[in-house]
């Protein structure tokens, strides 16, 4: 789904701080969703957490420098890091330009695959709170 | 009406200031401690770099130890800084809730910048915030802002450069002065500027903190209330400063590949030699630094300034970086007499057929410590 410019991917969970979530089997894989990517403009380093790290929902778990801001990652859920795209270590902007595909950032694998249901989805919904967020987010 | 610390401490070592950003950060984000505006002096001077560059890429190590000048690094984003005593930093520690937005973006940059802008106003000077973090007077950057956050907090760092020592800075930092021309380095100096330089003297420096302060207020609608450093954050200071002043966190970032090259080109057309040195980083595809000099007439002077401005740091992406000339011209920001923005990006072009530029790197970058 297109809302005001912005690519929304309807079968994607969304959490607050506008990161993505897929489900893969048993794991899920995050990234910075459109509008978090282009809030930030040019993504300069990305962290890759080691495998294996304890991810306590809603806690930050990695770094993201733009624009000279060091920007948190938040946790989608609880949970530990089973991969993080290595692509990125070099090639950070991929976040920018294929922000649902090779710019994935995380693959995650959560103690309960249940928690994914509190995060936001369904077109009417992800609707709603990114509207609200472009209003809240409109530059001067 | 809220009101702020105003946390103005003696100038300190490099370690401390960075351990103390750390520590103030760290516990405004659990709520621990009050919303703060913060001045900043390092005494000795001081090369920070930012969080995520390498010292052996942005610093002369050998000339800043000979010369007695500290190195560190910030927890902020952004690129390597020469901070001597004629620069004053200027730091917000806040809740995010206090400005309404979760997610950091450029409203916000230049929210937290209007205070400063407001300060300069005040001498009559007519300085702007210039998207995404500098602010600048004609173009010509006077202070450049950074930030990192915690949870619920952020902070936000800026310099205001008082004086300008644009030897020393090109002493301690590794900008490539041995493939510059002469006009290339002037050209260094002319896009920076300072209160002493606007102004024809430098005020004493209580005079700018209280007009900083008055900004602050104003603009934040805040009142400041000078404190010092409360228990919890004295003890998280004193635990944190042998991390900071240790190698493993100043040197935590090591090249994998060989760091920025300089890639230089020049055309004639028509009505003049366009020169356009590009400081590039192949391993991280960035445009590291650009200086575009010549004999043309750039309309008005500061498009220029204001164009090598928004694409420091850019991707090292040949249509990319066409693409923002472009708009600069087709916005009317910039005109060269006698010259289309085609023939003006001519050297550009020539500079991306460099072997350097062609050849995409699928490994490198900086090796984290997890």
């Amino acid at each position: 789904m297109e809302i005001q410019g912005y690519n929304m991917p309807d079968d994607l969970y969304y959490e607050e701080h506008h990161f993505w979530v897929r489900v893969e089997a048993d794991t899920i894989v995050m990234g910075m969703d459109d509008f978090a990517q282009d809030l930030a403009g040019d993504v300069a380093y990305v962290q890759l957490p080691f495998e294996g790290k304890k991810l306590v929902k809603g806690k930050s778990f990695a770094r993201v420098e733009s624009g000279k801001w060091v920007g948190k990652v938040y946790a989608p859920v609880n949970g530990v890091v089973a991969e993080a795209n290595e692509e990125l270590e070099s090639n950070p902007a991929l976040i920018n330009e294929d922000c649902y595909g090779r710019g994935w950032m995380y693959k995650i694998k959560p103690n309960d695959m249940a928690e994914v249901e509190d995060l936001i989805k369904g077109a009417e919904a992800v609707e709603k709170w990114l509207l609200a967020d472009i209003e809240k987010y409109k530059q001067e | 009406m809220e009101t702020f610390r105003l946390l103005d401490m003696p100038p300190m070592t490099a370690a401390e200031n960075m351990a103390l950003d750390e520590a103030l950060l760290e516990l405004k984000g659990r709520g621990e401690t009050p919303n703060t505006v913060r001045f900043l002096r390092f005494s000795p001077p001081a090369v920070l770099v930012g969080l995520h560059q390498s010292v052996s890429e942005e610093v002369r190590t050998g000339y800043c130890e000979a010369h007695g000048i500290q190195v560190n690094r910030r927890i902020t984003g952004g690129g390597a800084i020469f901070f001597d005593e004629s620069q004053l930093g200027w730091e917000i520690i806040c809740d995010k809730a206090f400005f309404g937005l979760p997610i950091v973006n450029a409203g916000l940059f230049k929210a937290l910048c209007d205070p400063v802008v407001t300060a300069l106003a005040g001498w009559g000077l007519e300085a702007a915030f210039r998207p995404r973090n500098d602010i600048e007077i004609a173009g010509r950057k006077i202070a450049g802002t950074g930030g990192a956050e915690s949870e619920d907090a952020f902070l936000f760092q800026g310099t205001l450069l008082i004086d300008f020592q644009v030897d020393a800075m090109l002493a301690a930092l590794r900008v490539p002065v041995e493939k510059l021309e002469a006009r290339e380095i002037d050209s260094i100096g002319q896009r920076v500027t300072c209160l002493c330089r606007e102004l024809g003297h430098a005020p004493p420096l209580a005079a700018i903190k209280e007009a900083l302060c008055d900004g602050f207020e104003r603009r934040f609608h805040i009142r400041l209330e000078p404190g010092g450093l409360t228990g919890a954050e004295a003890d998280a200071f004193r635990a944190k400063l042998p991390a900071f002043e240790s190698e493993e966190w100043i040197d935590q970032i090591r090249p994998k590949c060989p760091g920025a090259r300089t890639v230089q080109a020049a055309c004639r057309v028509r009505a003049g030699l366009v020169r356009f040195t590009l400081v590039a980083d192949p391993c991280r595809r960035r445009l590291q630094d650009l200086y575009i000099t010549g004999d043309f007439l750039a309309v008005p002077a500061r498009g220029l300034y204001d164009l090598q401005a928004a694409l420091r740091g850019a991707p090292l992406d040949r249509e990319k970086i066409r693409a923002s000339v472009q708009g600069f011209f087709d916005q009317g920001k910039l005109r060269i007499a006698g010259m289309s923005a085609e023939d003006f990006l001519k050297p550009l072009d020539r500079a991306f057929e460099h072997p350097l530029l062609r050849t995409r790197h699928g490994s490198g970058g900086s090796s984290w410590r997890r």
